[in-house]
């Protein structure tokens, strides 16, 4: 196989407070291939933006990496100046976050808010930057693109900034790029246009991504491979249509089965009962015990090491306990 | 345009209220003011005749629409003590009032925003604190007194400046620059703590902005981050109290041109208060208001060029 | 982090307070007799027998600092009680009515608001005449637009709300609503611009006095004796220095106060 584009090994990320440290991922391993396309789901709170922010090395300021290894090309980023990180970010590595509203800057124009990716990275000159700008605008589908290069942000429709936000982070042929709920925000036929463009990226660009979502709908139509996690943890990954047919772990058994379904038309929507502990809450074992149909005496004091099952690794003392299926 | 006829209007509306307010607050003046004027040993021949000259028989609208229509054609009458046109007077005042205004608003912009910038950059560090504590000083400094202390220093001690009087651009710039930039300093303190404070919270709120995260991912550096995006949007808000700035720069000149003996309209104000020069006095208060409204207009107007949320909106 | 927030508070509860037992002394004591003069000792720098040294005229500093603080509590209190009773006055009936008289009334509190706060003042105070009373009338004007614009915010808001529509329909007087529902939201506004409003006059009232037409002889006043001072500026700075000084404190006291209510008051909301 050839080299992953993107390689996380054992990653562990500790928030700093005033009353002690505490752990906010643990043990996060995980690679994207080329030309592949993996989604992490999960509840909010679950730790999937963290783990973007720090393949990105844009952790908020009280966080910080405690342990492991993130591999880009096989380059160790953990320990990179921040000066090596900059020429990094937007070339290497780009990101395209949720709210297209507020994610670009009102005072600039969307021309220059592109090209700036072109004007920190290449040795391009003002000429190419422009036409190489309104090229990768068309790309993505923006119409009259000249027109629009010298606009405002709010002069745009919501749908259109998230197309410029989508051009910022192909424009410097990023290898990986990272969608942290990239659709979330729009309105449904918005959101069926925008995973379109992005269906296209993947096609036309062999592009690796990771893409954040906590809809299994959008999972399912984009990704190739998914990750579930759980407070912190990646508890099951594994390709999406085994997980989605054949989920392995009880929390992604309880996640499959609350997606709104017509054939399920009339039943009680399934919800799995309490909530994700709060970072403050999390103690030692497995952090889904409590509220877990199946939990044992071992499920709160260890945590279950990963363990293959077909085509799945998943975390559950059920596999390692050879308990099997539920 | 729509909004610009608005603002217009209200501009002149404005003006409207504070020419009324200021013709009412004259006319309220106990006791007749020829003869306040004069002094009470004047005999009546000359009350009578001063009271034809200030047409104080006239019913009051038509003192107003007179004085309002002398006003904006530069007539104004005789000043009673120095028995000139007082429009003579004005010409040779302004230019004083006016240098100092806009070196003292220079002084604020270029001192302000830097420091604003770099205690926002190293917002938490323990310089940082120190200069914020300062600005708080910077506020509640008396001008005037920062004047004598400027002076104390500058003058008296290191002797680099003149302790007060006044020299002409004309005649000798290095000089005049010199008269001038005591005063300007000594009325810039405030504002500079005022620009400093409120840069600083506003480059701390919009650092929190998404667009700065985006800003981030595209691999520019904080410095860029910070020149490039975020300050812009910081300053925004700064150009909406600067009208206010500019109202408490002119009000400081008055104070400040009596500190430092410079000829000019805060000078002559006090001076014909002291001499009680009434229709001198009116004018005068009109004109200073005048120039306020005017040049907040003025920051109105730039305000909605700067931003193109409202520039493109009407 | 939240203790350092309210350093600033202390030291402004601090300042005012001993300002304030300062003025209090002054009433009962104060060192030396402020008007005595002692031709013997003009100008003398600080000493034992003078804390803060004498003016030109032989006076000690201390006790005329002392007695200039009666004047400074006394103007800043009356003249924020009177732009309170008309701000809050303007203010409500502008809310509470809205329409032509809340146009009218807030133009004119832009009119008003258009003037440096120092011209208006001046202005004022040559038309009533200088003095005490009239200082004290002037820098009360001078407050009034503050307090109206704060009042005003706080009835449109208050209008708004549903249990006020509810509480007007089951026929609430005007006066319970106002207590009940107005005062309690805006209060802690109103409390930032009351100390606000008193260390803008405290320091207007310096600047008046400074430039003679504020407070006159026998009242005593911290800007007079600035201007006093003034001509002796290059031989004993003492005295420019102390006076400015307690000014400095008093202002800095009252705006530190005013932070300090405001961070209260957005860390509740």
């Amino acid at each position: 196989m050839a080299q992953p584009i993107l390689n996380v090994d054992n990653l562990e990320v500790a928030f700093s407070f005033p009353d002690g440290e505490y752990k906010a991922l643990q043990g996060i391993s995980f690679s994207v291939e080329p030309n592949e396309v993996v989604g992490i789901v999960g509840e909010s709170g679950c730790g999937k933006s963290l783990t973007s922010l720090s393949v990105m090395g844009i952790l908020p300021r009280n966080a910080h990496i405690t342990k492991g290894d993130i591999q880009l090309n096989g380059e160790e980023l953990i320990g990179l100046s921040e000066k090596k990180w900059q020429t990094l970010r937007g070339q290497k590595i780009s990101m395209i976050f949720q709210e297209p509203m507020t994610s670009l800057n009102p005072l600039l124009t969307i021309g220059r808010q592109i090209s700036e990716v072109l004007k920190k990275h290449t040795r391009l000159s003002k000429e190419e930057r422009k036409n190489r700008t309104i090229e990768i605008m068309k790309e993505v589908g923006l119409p009259r693109a000249e027109e629009l290069y010298s606009s405002y942000p709010h002069q745009l429709s919501g749908g259109m900034r998230q197309r410029v936000v989508i051009a910022i982070a192909l424009v410097g042929e990023a290898d990986l790029i990272i969608a942290d709920e990239p659709t979330t925000a729009l309105d449904v036929t918005i959101q069926a246009q925008i995973l379109e463009l992005f269906g296209e990226i993947k096609r036309k660009r062999n592009a690796s991504m990771l893409f954040i979502s906590h809809d299994w709908g959008v999972i399912r139509q984009i990704c190739d491979r998914v990750l579930v996690m759980y407070a912190g943890y990646i508890i099951e990954q594994g390709p999406v249509s085994e997980i989605v047919n054949n989920p392995k772990h009880p929390y992604t058994k309880g996640l499959i089965l609350s997606i709104p379904d017509h054939r399920k038309r009339g039943e009680k929507l399934h919800t799995i009962a309490g909530r994700v502990p709060t970072l403050k809450e999390r103690k030692g074992g497995c952090p889904f015990a409590d509220r877990c149909a199946y939990a044992m005496e071992i499920c709160r004091s260890e945590y279950p090491k990963s363990h293959e099952v077909s085509e799945q690794k998943v975390s559950c003392h059920l596999y390692t306990q050879g308990v099997g299926v539920v | 345009m729509k909004y610009f006829l608005y603002k217009a209007s209200t501009f002149f509306a404005t003006i409207m209220f504070i020419s009324i307010i200021i013709f009412f607050i004259f006319q309220v003046i106990p006791g007749n003011p020829a003869q306040i004027i004069l002094g009470i040993d004047a005999d009546e021949q000359q009350v009578i005749q001063l009271e034809e000259k200030l047409g104080l028989n006239n019913p009051p609208m038509e003192r107003y629409i007179d004085w309002i229509k002398g006003i904006f054609q530069g007539d104004l009458g005789d000043s009673l003590k120095y028995q000139t046109p007082v429009i003579e007077i004005l010409q040779d005042r302004i230019p004083v009032t006016l240098s100092l205004a806009i070196l003292s608003i220079l002084l604020t912009v270029i001192i302000g925003i830097p420091l604003g910038i770099l205690i926002a950059r190293t917002d938490g560090k323990w310089y940082s604190v120190i200069l914020s504590t300062l600005t708080q000083l910077g506020i509640a400094i008396p001008s005037f007194w920062f004047g004598f202390i400027l002076i104390l220093l500058f003058a008296v001690l290191l002797k680099w400046f003149p302790t007060f009087g006044y020299v002409p651009w004309s005649e000798d710039f290095v000089g005049a620059f010199k008269s001038f930039f005591l005063p300007s300093l000594a009325i810039a303190v405030t504002n500079i703590a005022v620009v400093i404070r409120y840069l600083r919270n506003t480059i701390l709120d919009q650092s929190k902005m998404d667009y700065v995260r985006t800003a981030r991912v595209k691999g520019l550096s904080e410095r860029s981050i910070v020149y490039g995006h975020v300050l812009r949007n910081a300053l925004i808000p700064v150009l909406t109290i600067m009208g206010m700035i500019i109202a408490d720069t002119i009000g400081g000149s008055i104070i400040i041109e009596n500190v430092f003996a410079l000829p000019g309209l805060g000078n002559l104000l006090i001076q014909s208060i002291t001499s009680r020069d009434f229709p001198l006095i009116q004018s005068l208060v009109m004109y200073i208001a005048i120039l306020v409204v005017v040049i907040n207009f003025i920051v109105d107007l730039l305000y909605r060029v700067v931003d193109p949320r409202i520039r493109l909106k009407g | 982090m939240k203790k350092n927030r309210s350093i600033p508070l202390y030291i402004g509860i601090t300042l005012v307070v001993i300002l304030f037992i300062m003025m209090i002394t002054s009433l009962f004591y104060t060192p030396y007799d402020p008007n005595v003069m002692d031709p013997q000792a003009r100008l003398s720098p600080p000493s034992l027998e003078h804390t803060f040294g004498t003016d030109n005229f032989g006076r000690d500093i201390l006790s005329r600092v002392m007695e200039g603080s009666k004047t400074a509590f006394l103007i800043g209190t009356l003249s924020v009680t009177i732009g309170l009773f008309f701000g809050f006055l303007i203010g409500a009936l502008a809310g509470y009515f809205g329409g032509w008289i809340d146009e009218v009334f807030m133009r004119f509190i832009d009119a008003m608001m258009a003037f440096p706060g120092i011209l208006l003042a001046i202005v004022l105070v040559t038309v009533f005449n200088t003095g005490m009373q009239n200082t004290i009338i002037a820098l009360g004007i001078m407050s009034i637009p503050s307090f109206a614009r704060i009042v005003r915010s706080g009835f449109i808001q208050v209008k708004e709300f549903d249990f006020v529509k509810a509480s007007k329909a089951k026929g609430a007087g005007s006066t319970r609503i106002i207590f009940k529902h107005i005062l309690p939201n805006i209060m802690s506004s109103i409390f930032v611009a009351m100390t606000l409003s008193f260390s803008g006059s405290v320091l207007a009232e310096a600047g008046l006095s400074y430039l003679g037409l504020g407070v006159q002889p026998p009242d005593p006043s911290w800007g007079r004796m600035l201007k006093e001072a003034q001509p002796f500026i290059a031989s004993s700075p003492m005295y420019l220095l102390i006076t400015g000084g307690v000014i400095m404190l008093m202002v800095l006291g009252f705006n530190l106060l005013s932070d300090g209510i405001r961070d209260v008051r957005d860390k509740k909301a």
